[in-house]
């Protein structure tokens, strides 16, 4: 009897955490039934194409997934067919100076993920100049490396919404022999 | 038994500590989800596409559990909540940090972290050690509330007194 009342009192405190949860959904976001069931990170080849089309206009591309953002993982195919080349997506590279120096994806923009936890203002004119409806890409080494996670929130922190982290890394486009260029960073493409 | 972890004020400081605790943690989550749920990703634990859903509700849970604990309300099943979701934290932070991995736990507060990679995984280790202290504190709760037998003696002194 003992037992069987527990479990309705966590069953009843689940029922009132979830009307909680709904409650706080809905005051952000008001369309919050549209994000039930959306999974951008499971999303084709040709619906990134979609939302990168769509990220010229002045509507914002994702945001047909609710109005609460999360970072997109997307893999080397993605980014090789979909967004590598494109006029309207940019790559960020989340590693240190030294690394990037050594080599990174062509045209790329390097913010060091580490410093830009650390000091607001670094890397600020170069994400000044990067329109916040365009798709970007980060990446760091690849593996277990948190970097481009971290810079992902941050970016969509700081108003984009359409941030994609590509989780292969460098040492995955490396091993696919995708193009690469070195030397110091650059101010965009 | 007159143990002093059966002690009622004791009992009574540990849940108001453990309520306290986990409003204080939890009010923050609910009122920024898309933070909450970004640190939740992180652990890369939860599918994609259920990460709002699981951010929504355990930040509710973790609110209810806190106020029931905190009025006493629902003893035994805020017990159980806090329980298991003190067991899902430490295990979630544990996998993380033995991946080697330098995350943001979304234990207390949503917002970006502001540490280096080496903080932040000397962070992870003192979550770890502060949600075991506060699973002592859970699991003895829970022991009282659902009249679990500490030790073998504990069942005869029951059903005795």
């Amino acid at each position: 009897m003992t037992r069987n009342e527990g479990i309705r009192e966590l069953l009843w405190l689940m029922v009132l955490g979830g009307v909680l949860g709904a409650g706080a959904w809905f005051a952000t976001d008001p369309d919050f039934a549209s994000a039930l069931g959306t999974n951008a990170n499971t999303a084709t080849v040709g619906e990134h194409r979609e939302r990168l089309a769509g990220a010229g206009s002045s509507e914002a591309p994702g945001e047909d997934a609710g109005s609460i953002p999360l970072v997109t993982k997307v893999d080397f195919n993605t980014v090789m067919t979909v967004y590598f080349g494109a006029d309207n997506a940019h790559f960020i590279d989340a590693r240190d100076a030294g690394t990037f120096e050594a080599g990174h994806v062509p045209g790329a923009i390097h913010l060091d993920a580490e410093r830009l936890d650390v000091d607001e203002a670094h890397g600020q004119a170069k994400l000044n100049a990067l329109p916040r409806q365009h798709a970007v890409v980060v990446y760091c080494s690849g593996g277990n490396c948190d970097l481009s996670m971290r810079l992902g929130r941050n970016l969509i922190a700081r108003g984009f919404r359409n941030v994609l982290v590509y989780e292969g890394g460098w040492s995955e486009w490396v091993a696919e022999g995708a193009p690469s260029e070195e030397g110091a960073a650059r101010e965009g493409k | 038994m007159n143990r002093w972890t059966s002690d009622p004020r004791f009992l009574w400081a540990s849940r108001i500590f453990l309520g306290a605790i986990f409003l204080y943690a939890g009010l923050p989550k609910l009122m920024d989800l898309a933070g909450f749920a970004g640190s939740i990703q992180n652990y890369a634990l939860v599918p994609e596409g259920f990460i709002h859903v699981f951010a929504a509700i355990l930040a509710g849970l973790e609110v209810a559990t806190g106020a029931a604990l905190v009025t006493g309300r629902s003893r035994r099943g805020a017990s159980l909540a806090v329980t298991a979701m003190l067991l899902m934290f430490i295990g979630a932070i544990f996998l993380a940090y033995s991946q080697g991995r330098s995350i943001d736990c979304g234990c207390f507060t949503s917002e970006l972290t502001l540490e280096r990679s080496d903080e932040i995984r000397e962070h992870m280790r003192l979550r770890i050690y502060q949600d075991l202290g506060m699973l002592l504190l859970a699991v003895n709760l829970m022991r009282v509330e659902w009249n679990i037998p500490f030790e073998a003696g504990d069942s005869a002194d029951e059903e005795a007194s």
